[in-house]
């Protein structure tokens, strides 16, 4: 018994579109302990399932995306209850960028900003990230399963705490010394 | 009014942030090889779909203990020490007020121990109807599709992605 032979045009395509997309959404979304491409995959497994009856299966796929990175999320937390994820079951991310891996000042940045996406609570963290991607408010809302007034709020939130979280005394001195924000290009 | 500064760096910079957190997580396909890559993935997302659609009943992954019901269990009990004690303090209330011969106080002390005992059983009654129902509904119907295919192992299996393969994505599970 296997899947109904149901059309499943544009699939491929819109896989071959998004899948990158999806993959850096999780990767920024998920914390340590969760490895973000079986995420994606399963994701992109549900979408293959659903796909005929699918109307709007971006705003979809990210929503079963977030849904199993929450799954994976609680399992970690269960598996680790003090959160020292051991070494040889961290997931190692990697660097599929053509551009040259960032230094050690980059390195730094981004580990602040992934400590501050973690304190944010989901939709807040989702609203940022997926603005920031340049998604409309009413695509966001699609995904979080609210209304674009709703979206606003976690947009203004969320990213007020970002920045007061990447600001504070105690995180800024943790990046290499003399590097501000200011100098760098992103 | 005096206007205090926000902590915090500016828009642009957070924008900037983010900007050098999306790029660490970036992924761009090197050119030679990509098509074949993403040819690749589809080919397995399509397998692994298929497998999931056509999964034996033999395959059934144990059902651990599942947390509704340990939930709905320590709501239930929680519920029963709730109205245990209020009673308690209601009834030593209520001689107090007996012993010391005010009538009046007594009958509005016993319809306020009343209003509460009563709210707190229909509130908790009702939380616990919706989770209670939804997990048993869950674990009943594991058990139904073991029976139906004649694998009744015993006790400890079930199957918890039953449902799963027809409420995909519409619901954050959690």
């Amino acid at each position: 018994m296997g899947l109904p032979t149901m059309p499943r045009t544009g699939f491929a395509e819109f896989y071959r579109v998004h899948r990158g997309e999806l993959l850096v959404f999780i990767r920024q979304y998920c914390g340590d302990g969760v490895d973000a491409e079986d995420i994606c995959s399963g994701a992109w497994e549900r979408a293959y399932v659903e796909w005929p009856a699918l109307r709007e299966p971006r705003s979809w796929v990210f929503k079963v995306a977030i849904n199993l990175a929450h799954r994976a999320g609680r399992e970690a937390r269960r598996a680790y209850p003090s959160g020292d994820i051991p070494a040889s079951q961290q997931v190692s991310v990697r660097w599929l960028s053509s551009s040259p891996m960032p230094g050690a000042e980059w390195g730094a940045l981004v580990s602040d900003v992934r400590d501050g996406l973690q304190r944010l609570p989901w939709q807040q963290r989702a609203a940022v990230l997926l603005d920031h991607d340049g998604w409309s408010r009413a695509e966001i809302a699609a995904v979080l399963g609210c209304t674009t007034i709703t979206v606003r709020g976690h947009l203004h939130r969320g990213r007020g705490r970002l920045r007061r979280f990447l600001g504070e005394p105690s995180v800024v001195p943790q990046r290499a010394s003399g590097e501000g924000l200011e100098g760098r290009t992103a | 009014m005096m206007w205090l500064p926000r902590r915090g760096i500016s828009n642009d910079e957070l924008d900037k942030a983010l900007a050098a957190s999306r790029r660490h997580a970036a992924f761009t396909d090197s050119p030679a090889g990509a098509d074949r890559q993403v040819q690749d993935e589809l080919r397995m997302i399509a397998i692994r779909a298929n497998c999931a659609a056509s999964r034996a009943p033999d395959d059934l992954r144990p059902m651990r203990h599942h947390p509704m019901l340990w939930k709905t269990a320590w709501g239930v009990a929680a519920a029963c020490i709730a109205v245990v004690a209020v009673g308690a303090i209601g009834a030593g209330a209520f001689h107090a007020l007996r012993a010391s011969g005010q009538p009046g106080s007594m009958s509005a002390l016993m319809a306020g121990m009343a209003a509460i005992v009563s709210s707190w059983v229909i509130g908790t009654l009702l939380l616990l109807s919706a989770n209670g129902i939804k997990s048993l509904d869950r674990y009943l119907t594991g058990m139904r599709a073991r029976r139906q295919h004649g694998h009744d192992h015993g006790k400890g299996f079930g199957n918890p992605g039953a449902e799963e393969g027809s409420r995909l994505g519409d619901t954050v599970t959690g």
